[in-house]
Protein backbone atom coordinates (compact mmCIF):
# COMPACT_ATOMS: atom_id res chain seq x y z
CA UNK A 1 0.00 0.00 0.00
CA UNK A 2 1.57 3.75 -0.79
CA UNK A 3 0.66 6.53 0.68
CA UNK A 4 -1.87 8.66 -1.68
CA UNK A 5 -0.84 12.21 -2.01
CA UNK A 6 -1.10 15.10 -4.49
CA UNK A 7 1.41 16.53 -7.04
CA UNK A 8 1.84 19.83 -6.57
CA UNK A 9 2.06 22.65 -9.34
CA UNK A 10 5.72 22.21 -10.27
CA UNK A 11 4.99 18.17 -9.86
CA UNK A 12 2.11 18.64 -12.66
CA UNK A 13 4.26 20.61 -14.68
CA UNK A 14 7.27 18.22 -14.57
CA UNK A 15 4.91 15.52 -15.37
CA UNK A 16 3.47 17.37 -18.51
CA UNK A 17 6.72 18.09 -19.41
CA UNK A 18 7.57 13.88 -19.00
CA UNK A 19 4.27 13.37 -21.23
CA UNK A 20 5.75 15.50 -24.19
CA UNK A 21 8.80 13.66 -23.60
CA UNK A 22 7.45 10.73 -24.18
CA UNK A 23 6.15 11.05 -27.41
CA UNK A 24 9.18 11.67 -29.28
CA UNK A 25 11.44 9.58 -26.61
CA UNK A 26 9.82 6.56 -24.95
CA UNK A 27 13.14 5.04 -23.63
CA UNK A 28 12.56 7.95 -20.84
CA UNK A 29 11.91 6.57 -17.35
CA UNK A 30 8.24 7.65 -15.59
CA UNK A 31 9.11 9.27 -12.65
CA UNK A 32 7.66 7.83 -10.43
CA UNK A 33 9.95 9.35 -7.59
CA UNK A 34 7.46 12.32 -8.02
CA UNK A 35 5.23 10.68 -6.32
CA UNK A 36 7.27 10.75 -2.55
CA UNK A 37 9.51 13.88 -3.33
CA UNK A 38 8.76 16.51 -1.49
CA UNK A 39 9.42 19.19 -3.73
CA UNK A 40 7.02 17.70 -6.70
CA UNK A 41 4.32 16.27 -4.20
CA UNK A 42 2.55 16.79 -0.93
CA UNK A 43 0.86 15.06 2.02
CA UNK A 44 -3.02 15.20 2.04
CA UNK A 45 -5.31 16.48 4.99
CA UNK A 46 -6.86 13.04 5.21
CA UNK A 47 -4.45 9.95 5.41
CA UNK A 48 -5.20 7.71 2.58
CA UNK A 49 -3.58 5.02 0.97
CA UNK A 50 -3.82 3.26 -2.42
CA UNK A 51 -2.79 0.03 -3.66
CA UNK A 52 -1.20 -0.85 -6.96
CA UNK A 53 -3.64 -3.49 -8.50
CA UNK A 54 -4.57 -4.61 -11.96
CA UNK A 55 -8.04 -3.05 -12.73
CA UNK A 56 -9.67 -5.48 -15.57
CA UNK A 57 -12.25 -2.22 -16.77
CA UNK A 58 -13.11 1.56 -16.10
CA UNK A 59 -16.29 0.07 -13.41
CA UNK A 60 -13.22 -1.54 -11.13
CA UNK A 61 -11.39 1.62 -11.19
CA UNK A 62 -14.04 3.78 -10.50
CA UNK A 63 -15.69 1.33 -7.57
CA UNK A 64 -12.03 1.00 -6.19
CA UNK A 65 -11.17 4.92 -5.74
CA UNK A 66 -14.91 5.62 -4.66
CA UNK A 67 -14.19 3.27 -1.74
CA UNK A 68 -10.95 4.92 -1.41
CA UNK A 69 -12.21 8.22 -1.36
CA UNK A 70 -15.74 7.42 0.45
CA UNK A 71 -14.42 4.97 3.19
CA UNK A 72 -11.75 7.52 4.13
CA UNK A 73 -14.03 10.35 4.55
CA UNK A 74 -12.47 12.65 1.77
CA UNK A 75 -15.35 12.79 -0.97
CA UNK A 76 -14.05 16.60 -0.76
CA UNK A 77 -11.04 15.54 -2.59
CA UNK A 78 -11.62 14.28 -5.28
CA UNK A 79 -11.84 17.78 -6.86
CA UNK A 80 -8.12 18.26 -5.97
CA UNK A 81 -6.49 18.33 -9.55
CA UNK A 82 -3.18 17.88 -8.01
CA UNK A 83 -4.81 14.08 -6.53
CA UNK A 84 -5.78 13.03 -10.06
CA UNK A 85 -2.51 13.99 -11.60
CA UNK A 86 -0.56 11.79 -8.48
CA UNK A 87 -2.24 8.84 -9.34
CA UNK A 88 -2.07 9.27 -13.02
CA UNK A 89 1.75 8.75 -12.15
CA UNK A 90 1.16 5.85 -9.59
CA UNK A 91 -0.87 3.77 -12.16
CA UNK A 92 1.01 4.89 -15.24
CA UNK A 93 2.04 1.76 -16.71
CA UNK A 94 -2.12 1.00 -16.68
CA UNK A 95 -3.04 3.69 -18.39
CA UNK A 96 -0.50 4.34 -20.55
CA UNK A 97 1.16 0.87 -20.96
CA UNK A 98 4.37 0.26 -23.24
CA UNK A 99 3.56 -1.45 -26.57
CA UNK A 100 5.62 -4.31 -27.48
CA UNK A 101 7.94 -2.19 -29.69
CA UNK A 102 8.51 -0.34 -26.39
CA UNK A 103 6.60 2.93 -27.48
CA UNK A 104 3.58 4.66 -25.79
CA UNK A 105 0.28 5.68 -27.18
CA UNK A 106 0.35 8.93 -24.86
CA UNK A 107 -2.94 10.46 -26.51
CA UNK A 108 -4.62 13.77 -25.13
CA UNK A 109 -3.01 15.25 -22.10
CA UNK A 110 -6.45 15.69 -20.64
CA UNK A 111 -6.39 11.57 -19.79
CA UNK A 112 -3.59 12.11 -17.35
CA UNK A 113 -3.73 15.94 -16.39
CA UNK A 114 -7.33 17.34 -15.81
CA UNK A 115 -7.33 20.53 -17.05
CA UNK A 116 -9.20 23.64 -15.80
CA UNK A 117 -12.92 22.89 -13.99
CA UNK A 118 -14.31 19.83 -12.80
CA UNK A 119 -16.25 18.85 -15.15
CA UNK A 120 -13.17 18.26 -17.31
CA UNK A 121 -11.96 15.67 -15.22
CA UNK A 122 -14.38 13.48 -17.33
CA UNK A 123 -11.63 12.82 -20.03
CA UNK A 124 -9.57 11.54 -16.81
CA UNK A 125 -8.79 8.04 -17.38
CA UNK A 126 -8.93 7.71 -13.53
CA UNK A 127 -11.33 10.56 -12.34
CA UNK A 128 -13.78 10.18 -15.65
CA UNK A 129 -14.79 6.24 -14.47
CA UNK A 130 -14.67 7.73 -10.72
CA UNK A 131 -17.29 10.37 -11.09
CA UNK A 132 -19.24 7.99 -13.38
CA UNK A 133 -19.23 4.93 -10.73
CA UNK A 134 -19.92 7.88 -7.74
CA UNK A 135 -23.23 9.38 -10.24
CA UNK A 136 -24.26 5.60 -10.92
CA UNK A 137 -23.13 4.13 -7.60
CA UNK A 138 -26.44 2.69 -6.42
CA UNK A 139 -26.98 0.92 -10.40
CA UNK A 140 -23.89 1.08 -12.20
CA UNK A 141 -25.62 -1.32 -14.35
CA UNK A 142 -27.05 1.21 -16.08
CA UNK A 143 -23.92 3.01 -17.10
CA UNK A 144 -22.31 -0.30 -17.95
CA UNK A 145 -21.84 1.29 -21.54
CA UNK A 146 -19.36 3.55 -20.60
CA UNK A 147 -18.02 1.30 -17.40
CA UNK A 148 -17.26 -1.50 -19.20
CA UNK A 149 -13.93 -0.68 -21.49
CA UNK A 150 -10.65 -1.21 -20.15
CA UNK A 151 -8.60 1.42 -18.55
CA UNK A 152 -6.13 2.75 -21.09
CA UNK A 153 -8.90 2.42 -24.54
CA UNK A 154 -11.57 3.93 -23.06
CA UNK A 155 -13.05 4.17 -26.60
CA UNK A 156 -16.10 5.18 -29.23
CA UNK A 157 -18.93 5.23 -26.93
CA UNK A 158 -16.64 6.76 -23.85
CA UNK A 159 -15.35 10.05 -26.20
CA UNK A 160 -18.67 10.85 -27.72
CA UNK A 161 -20.99 10.18 -24.35
CA UNK A 162 -18.97 10.51 -21.08
CA UNK A 163 -16.51 13.88 -22.64
CA UNK A 164 -19.80 16.07 -22.61
CA UNK A 165 -20.75 16.16 -19.22
CA UNK A 166 -24.35 17.11 -20.12
CA UNK A 167 -24.42 13.67 -21.48
CA UNK A 168 -22.73 11.99 -19.02
CA UNK A 169 -24.65 13.54 -16.17
CA UNK A 170 -27.73 12.86 -17.66
CA UNK A 171 -29.23 9.60 -16.91
CA UNK A 172 -31.80 9.53 -19.50
CA UNK A 173 -28.90 9.44 -21.76
CA UNK A 174 -26.86 6.48 -20.02
CA UNK A 175 -29.64 4.81 -19.31
CA UNK A 176 -31.03 4.85 -23.15
CA UNK A 177 -27.33 4.10 -24.59
CA UNK A 178 -26.88 1.11 -22.28
CA UNK A 179 -30.13 -0.21 -22.97
CA UNK A 180 -29.64 0.09 -26.69
CA UNK A 181 -26.11 -0.89 -27.19
CA UNK A 182 -24.83 -3.09 -24.30
CA UNK A 183 -24.32 -6.67 -25.13
CA UNK A 184 -25.40 -8.73 -21.90
CA UNK A 185 -24.07 -11.83 -23.30
CA UNK A 186 -20.36 -10.60 -23.94
CA UNK A 187 -20.46 -7.89 -21.61
CA UNK A 188 -19.18 -5.15 -24.78
CA UNK A 189 -21.24 -2.99 -26.64
CA UNK A 190 -22.62 -3.96 -29.35
CA UNK A 191 -20.44 -5.15 -32.93
CA UNK A 192 -20.96 -2.17 -35.86
CA UNK A 193 -22.45 0.49 -33.65
CA UNK A 194 -19.17 2.70 -32.51
CA UNK A 195 -18.86 3.43 -36.54
CA UNK A 196 -17.23 6.51 -37.34
CA UNK A 197 -20.15 7.38 -39.83
CA UNK A 198 -23.92 8.23 -38.98
CA UNK A 199 -25.28 5.50 -40.04
CA UNK A 200 -28.85 4.65 -39.60
CA UNK A 201 -29.09 3.26 -35.71
CA UNK A 202 -25.17 3.63 -34.63
CA UNK A 203 -24.23 5.50 -31.42
CA UNK A 204 -23.49 8.70 -33.71
CA UNK A 205 -26.85 9.00 -34.81
CA UNK A 206 -27.85 8.39 -31.62
CA UNK A 207 -25.88 11.42 -30.88
CA UNK A 208 -27.54 13.50 -33.39
CA UNK A 209 -30.87 12.86 -32.58
CA UNK A 210 -30.51 13.52 -28.75
CA UNK A 211 -29.57 16.68 -29.74
CA UNK A 212 -32.89 17.21 -32.08
CA UNK A 213 -34.97 15.54 -29.40
CA UNK A 214 -32.85 18.31 -26.54
CA UNK A 215 -34.58 20.98 -28.40
CA UNK A 216 -37.72 20.41 -27.95
CA UNK A 217 -37.79 18.16 -24.62
CA UNK A 218 -35.99 18.10 -21.13
CA UNK A 219 -33.90 14.93 -21.51
CA UNK A 220 -33.19 15.34 -17.54
CA UNK A 221 -36.75 14.35 -17.15
CA UNK A 222 -37.09 11.64 -18.51
CA UNK A 223 -36.13 8.00 -18.19
CA UNK A 224 -33.71 5.99 -20.12
CA UNK A 225 -37.06 3.82 -21.60
CA UNK A 226 -39.09 6.93 -22.18
CA UNK A 227 -35.75 8.21 -24.29
CA UNK A 228 -35.66 5.36 -26.11
CA UNK A 229 -39.26 4.86 -26.69
CA UNK A 230 -38.83 8.20 -28.58
CA UNK A 231 -36.00 7.08 -30.36
CA UNK A 232 -37.11 6.80 -34.61
CA UNK A 233 -37.66 3.72 -36.69
CA UNK A 234 -34.36 3.49 -37.63
CA UNK A 235 -33.17 2.39 -33.97
CA UNK A 236 -36.03 -0.50 -33.65
CA UNK A 237 -33.18 -3.09 -33.99
CA UNK A 238 -31.48 -2.45 -31.28
CA UNK A 239 -34.39 -1.72 -28.68
CA UNK A 240 -34.81 -3.93 -25.81
CA UNK A 241 -38.46 -6.05 -26.48
CA UNK A 242 -39.98 -3.81 -23.41
CA UNK A 243 -39.21 -0.69 -25.86
CA UNK A 244 -40.12 -1.29 -29.44
CA UNK A 245 -43.06 -0.27 -30.96
CA UNK A 246 -45.94 -2.46 -31.39
CA UNK A 247 -45.94 -4.01 -35.14
CA UNK B 1 -29.21 39.12 -42.27
CA UNK B 2 -29.86 35.59 -40.22
CA UNK B 3 -33.40 35.31 -39.31
CA UNK B 4 -34.52 32.82 -37.10
CA UNK B 5 -37.81 30.55 -37.50
CA UNK B 6 -39.53 28.51 -34.13
CA UNK B 7 -40.85 25.49 -34.68
CA UNK B 8 -40.80 23.68 -31.68
CA UNK B 9 -43.67 25.40 -29.92
CA UNK B 10 -41.55 26.32 -27.04
CA UNK B 11 -41.95 29.88 -25.41
CA UNK B 12 -38.70 32.19 -25.70
CA UNK B 13 -38.12 33.34 -21.85
CA UNK B 14 -37.36 37.33 -22.50
CA UNK B 15 -34.03 38.16 -20.83
CA UNK B 16 -35.12 41.31 -18.74
CA UNK B 17 -37.23 38.57 -17.22
CA UNK B 18 -34.28 37.13 -15.45
CA UNK B 19 -31.61 37.98 -13.94
CA UNK B 20 -28.99 36.09 -12.20
CA UNK B 21 -26.57 37.33 -9.81
CA UNK B 22 -23.12 35.56 -8.64
CA UNK B 23 -23.30 36.32 -4.70
CA UNK B 24 -20.01 35.15 -3.51
CA UNK B 25 -16.07 35.62 -4.75
CA UNK B 26 -13.83 33.20 -6.12
CA UNK B 27 -12.93 30.49 -6.28
CA UNK B 28 -16.52 29.02 -5.88
CA UNK B 29 -19.38 30.83 -6.22
CA UNK B 30 -23.07 30.58 -5.83
CA UNK B 31 -26.16 32.86 -7.27
CA UNK B 32 -29.80 33.71 -6.70
CA UNK B 33 -31.96 34.31 -9.16
CA UNK B 34 -35.28 36.32 -10.05
CA UNK B 35 -37.85 34.96 -12.65
CA UNK B 36 -40.82 36.96 -14.13
CA UNK B 37 -42.58 34.14 -15.72
CA UNK B 38 -46.10 35.75 -14.90
CA UNK B 39 -47.14 36.70 -18.26
CA UNK B 40 -46.46 34.03 -20.00
CA UNK B 41 -49.71 31.49 -19.52
CA UNK B 42 -47.14 28.85 -18.66
CA UNK B 43 -49.39 26.53 -16.21
CA UNK B 44 -48.78 27.22 -12.55
CA UNK B 45 -47.50 23.18 -12.11
CA UNK B 46 -44.97 23.05 -14.68
CA UNK B 47 -41.44 22.59 -13.31
CA UNK B 48 -38.54 25.90 -13.96
CA UNK B 49 -35.48 24.80 -13.83
CA UNK B 50 -32.46 26.50 -13.50
CA UNK B 51 -28.74 25.69 -15.51
CA UNK B 52 -25.52 26.53 -15.31
CA UNK B 53 -23.35 25.51 -18.22
CA UNK B 54 -19.60 26.23 -19.68
CA UNK B 55 -19.91 24.43 -23.08
CA UNK B 56 -20.52 20.54 -22.13
CA UNK B 57 -20.64 20.99 -18.51
CA UNK B 58 -24.08 21.72 -16.65
CA UNK B 59 -25.09 21.87 -13.30
CA UNK B 60 -28.69 21.68 -12.74
CA UNK B 61 -31.18 23.25 -9.87
CA UNK B 62 -34.37 23.08 -9.51
CA UNK B 63 -36.53 26.06 -9.12
CA UNK B 64 -40.21 25.01 -8.07
CA UNK B 65 -43.08 25.45 -10.24
CA UNK B 66 -44.31 28.46 -11.92
CA UNK B 67 -46.90 29.17 -9.97
CA UNK B 68 -44.61 28.67 -6.42
CA UNK B 69 -41.16 29.51 -7.87
CA UNK B 70 -38.57 28.21 -5.02
CA UNK B 71 -35.02 28.38 -5.01
CA UNK B 72 -33.09 25.00 -3.31
CA UNK B 73 -31.67 25.70 -0.13
CA UNK B 74 -28.70 28.53 -0.18
CA UNK B 75 -25.63 25.58 0.13
CA UNK B 76 -27.48 24.16 -2.85
CA UNK B 77 -26.54 27.24 -5.13
CA UNK B 78 -23.10 26.68 -5.01
CA UNK B 79 -20.97 26.60 -8.19
CA UNK B 80 -18.66 23.94 -7.37
CA UNK B 81 -18.40 22.64 -11.05
CA UNK B 82 -17.14 25.97 -12.19
CA UNK B 83 -14.81 26.88 -9.95
CA UNK B 84 -12.29 29.60 -11.08
CA UNK B 85 -14.74 30.07 -14.00
CA UNK B 86 -15.59 33.46 -15.57
CA UNK B 87 -17.02 31.84 -18.66
CA UNK B 88 -20.55 29.89 -16.95
CA UNK B 89 -23.85 30.80 -18.34
CA UNK B 90 -27.31 30.25 -17.38
CA UNK B 91 -30.51 28.94 -19.06
CA UNK B 92 -33.86 28.53 -17.71
CA UNK B 93 -36.24 25.87 -18.29
CA UNK B 94 -40.07 25.80 -17.79
CA UNK B 95 -40.91 21.98 -17.76
CA UNK B 96 -44.32 20.28 -18.99
CA UNK B 97 -45.32 18.04 -15.64
CA UNK B 98 -48.89 17.70 -17.07
CA UNK B 99 -49.59 15.18 -19.92
CA UNK B 100 -46.77 15.54 -21.88
CA UNK B 101 -43.99 15.64 -19.34
CA UNK B 102 -40.86 16.28 -19.93
CA UNK B 103 -41.83 18.69 -22.86
CA UNK B 104 -40.38 22.36 -23.29
CA UNK B 105 -42.72 24.98 -22.84
CA UNK B 106 -40.39 27.72 -22.46
CA UNK B 107 -37.13 28.75 -22.33
CA UNK B 108 -34.25 31.52 -21.83
CA UNK B 109 -30.52 30.50 -23.09
CA UNK B 110 -27.00 32.56 -22.86
CA UNK B 111 -27.81 34.43 -19.45
CA UNK B 112 -24.85 36.07 -18.20
CA UNK B 113 -24.47 36.37 -14.64
CA UNK B 114 -23.77 40.02 -13.06
CA UNK B 115 -20.66 38.93 -10.88
CA UNK B 116 -20.15 40.72 -7.39
CA UNK B 117 -17.47 43.10 -8.68
CA UNK B 118 -19.87 44.58 -11.49
CA UNK B 119 -21.79 47.47 -10.34
CA UNK B 120 -23.52 47.65 -13.88
CA UNK B 121 -25.84 44.93 -14.82
CA UNK B 122 -25.26 45.46 -18.59
CA UNK B 123 -21.02 44.94 -18.14
CA UNK B 124 -20.29 41.61 -18.94
CA UNK B 125 -16.81 39.79 -19.94
CA UNK B 126 -16.48 40.12 -23.66
CA UNK B 127 -13.34 37.85 -23.35
CA UNK B 128 -13.22 35.22 -20.64
CA UNK B 129 -9.98 33.89 -19.62
CA UNK B 130 -9.67 29.83 -18.95
CA UNK B 131 -7.07 27.58 -18.07
CA UNK B 132 -6.08 24.67 -21.18
CA UNK B 133 -3.24 22.46 -21.99
CA UNK B 134 -1.83 23.59 -24.83
CA UNK B 135 1.33 22.13 -24.99
CA UNK B 136 3.60 25.08 -26.32
CA UNK B 137 1.66 27.52 -27.34
CA UNK B 138 0.84 30.40 -24.56
CA UNK B 139 -2.63 31.45 -25.14
CA UNK B 140 -5.32 30.43 -28.25
CA UNK B 141 -8.52 31.94 -28.91
CA UNK B 142 -11.53 29.00 -28.98
CA UNK B 143 -14.39 30.06 -30.74
CA UNK B 144 -18.13 29.14 -29.60
CA UNK B 145 -20.06 26.48 -30.77
CA UNK B 146 -23.26 28.12 -29.39
CA UNK B 147 -24.17 31.72 -30.63
CA UNK B 148 -24.86 32.76 -27.31
CA UNK B 149 -21.93 31.92 -25.76
CA UNK B 150 -18.61 33.66 -25.98
CA UNK B 151 -15.34 33.00 -27.30
CA UNK B 152 -12.78 32.68 -24.62
CA UNK B 153 -9.06 33.42 -24.30
CA UNK B 154 -7.56 29.84 -23.51
CA UNK B 155 -4.18 30.11 -21.73
CA UNK B 156 -1.50 27.49 -20.93
CA UNK B 157 -2.54 25.87 -17.80
CA UNK B 158 1.35 25.86 -17.20
CA UNK B 159 1.41 29.52 -16.58
CA UNK B 160 0.83 29.88 -12.89
CA UNK B 161 -1.16 33.21 -12.62
CA UNK B 162 -3.21 33.94 -15.83
CA UNK B 163 -5.16 37.15 -14.34
CA UNK B 164 -1.47 38.42 -14.30
CA UNK B 165 -0.56 37.44 -17.57
CA UNK B 166 -3.50 39.15 -19.78
CA UNK B 167 -3.25 42.58 -17.75
CA UNK B 168 0.64 42.48 -17.80
CA UNK B 169 2.37 45.27 -20.49
CA UNK B 170 4.05 43.04 -22.84
CA UNK B 171 0.11 40.64 -23.22
CA UNK B 172 -2.21 43.74 -23.57
CA UNK B 173 0.43 45.67 -26.28
CA UNK B 174 1.62 42.52 -28.53
CA UNK B 175 -1.19 39.91 -27.71
CA UNK B 176 -4.42 41.57 -27.27
CA UNK B 177 -4.19 43.60 -30.62
CA UNK B 178 -3.50 40.77 -32.62
CA UNK B 179 -6.61 38.66 -30.33
CA UNK B 180 -9.14 41.83 -31.42
CA UNK B 181 -8.27 41.00 -35.07
CA UNK B 182 -8.42 37.12 -35.12
CA UNK B 183 -11.86 37.67 -33.71
CA UNK B 184 -13.40 40.08 -35.79
CA UNK B 185 -11.59 37.95 -39.03
CA UNK B 186 -13.43 34.85 -37.78
CA UNK B 187 -16.89 37.18 -37.48
CA UNK B 188 -16.25 38.87 -40.58
CA UNK B 189 -14.15 36.73 -42.99
CA UNK B 190 -14.95 33.37 -41.72
CA UNK B 191 -18.61 33.50 -40.51
CA UNK B 192 -19.66 36.33 -42.85
CA UNK B 193 -21.59 38.38 -40.65
CA UNK B 194 -22.55 41.68 -40.39
CA UNK B 195 -25.99 41.87 -37.64
CA UNK B 196 -25.33 44.35 -35.15
CA UNK B 197 -28.70 44.11 -33.53
CA UNK B 198 -28.96 40.82 -31.69
CA UNK B 199 -27.82 41.19 -27.93
CA UNK B 200 -28.18 37.17 -27.83
CA UNK B 201 -25.16 36.73 -30.59
CA UNK B 202 -21.43 36.88 -29.13
CA UNK B 203 -21.12 38.07 -32.94
CA UNK B 204 -23.43 41.20 -32.77
CA UNK B 205 -21.36 42.00 -29.02
CA UNK B 206 -18.43 41.98 -30.43
CA UNK B 207 -19.26 44.21 -33.72
CA UNK B 208 -20.94 46.33 -31.65
CA UNK B 209 -17.82 47.07 -29.39
CA UNK B 210 -15.42 47.08 -32.43
CA UNK B 211 -18.23 49.84 -33.96
CA UNK B 212 -17.44 51.70 -30.98
CA UNK B 213 -13.85 51.32 -31.76
CA UNK B 214 -14.08 52.21 -35.62
CA UNK B 215 -16.52 54.42 -35.22
CA UNK B 216 -19.04 53.14 -38.30
CA UNK B 217 -21.27 50.71 -38.73
CA UNK B 218 -18.75 47.44 -40.54
CA UNK B 219 -18.98 46.87 -43.62
CA UNK B 220 -21.89 45.67 -46.03
CA UNK B 221 -22.26 42.23 -47.31
CA UNK B 222 -19.62 41.55 -49.96
CA UNK B 223 -17.42 44.86 -49.09
CA UNK B 224 -13.65 43.94 -47.86
CA UNK B 225 -13.70 44.44 -44.09
CA UNK B 226 -9.87 44.88 -43.82
CA UNK B 227 -9.84 48.61 -43.61
CA UNK B 228 -12.36 48.42 -41.10
CA UNK B 229 -10.64 46.16 -38.63
CA UNK B 230 -7.47 47.89 -39.63
CA UNK B 231 -9.11 50.70 -37.84
CA UNK B 232 -10.52 49.13 -34.68
CA UNK B 233 -7.33 47.19 -33.74
CA UNK B 234 -5.67 50.93 -34.24
CA UNK B 235 -8.26 52.54 -31.91
CA UNK B 236 -7.81 49.32 -29.26
CA UNK B 237 -4.52 49.75 -29.03
CA UNK B 238 -4.48 53.96 -29.23
CA UNK B 239 -6.81 53.51 -25.97
CA UNK B 240 -4.51 51.19 -24.06
CA UNK B 241 -1.44 52.84 -25.19
CA UNK B 242 0.04 50.06 -26.35
CA UNK B 243 3.15 51.09 -27.76
CA UNK B 244 3.98 53.31 -24.82
CA UNK B 245 3.43 50.15 -22.45
CA UNK B 246 5.44 48.06 -24.47
CA UNK B 247 8.24 51.08 -24.63
CA UNK B 248 8.33 51.38 -20.88
CA UNK B 249 8.74 47.40 -20.02
CA UNK B 250 11.70 47.38 -22.65
CA UNK B 251 13.07 50.86 -20.72
CA UNK B 252 12.30 48.69 -17.30
CA UNK B 253 14.12 45.72 -18.64
CA UNK B 254 17.24 47.50 -20.06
Amino acid sequence: MSELRRLNEQGISKFIDFLQAIETESSIPVPFGMLTEIEASEELSVKLEVEQRTFPNRTAVGKYLYEVFSEGNALHLDGDRGVWVWLSLFYFDQLCPSKTDATRNVGEYARYVPAGHAWRYYRHLLAGPYLIYKAYRERPDRAKIILCPPLSIPGEFVGQLASRQDFVQNRAIIEAATLLYFDEQTGRPKRGVALKEHRSGTLRRFVDVVNQLDVTWDLFSLSGEQLVRMLPAEFERYKPVSCQSAP
Amino acid sequence: MIRRFNYTGKQRIRREDVSIRLTTSKPVRSFEAQLLLGEYGLPGDAKVFIEAYEKTAVMRFPFGAVGSTSPPAGEKLKLTEFEGSEAVRFRVKVVDSGGRAGRLLAEAEGIHPVFPEEKDEKRRPLLPVRYEVLGEQVWKVEFPESTQDNPILLVNVKIPDKTALVRSPLFVSLVLPAVLREILNQILLVEEYQELEDGSDWKSLWLRFAKRLAGGDPPGEGQDPAEWVDAAVAAFCDKQKAHTRYAETQQEQS
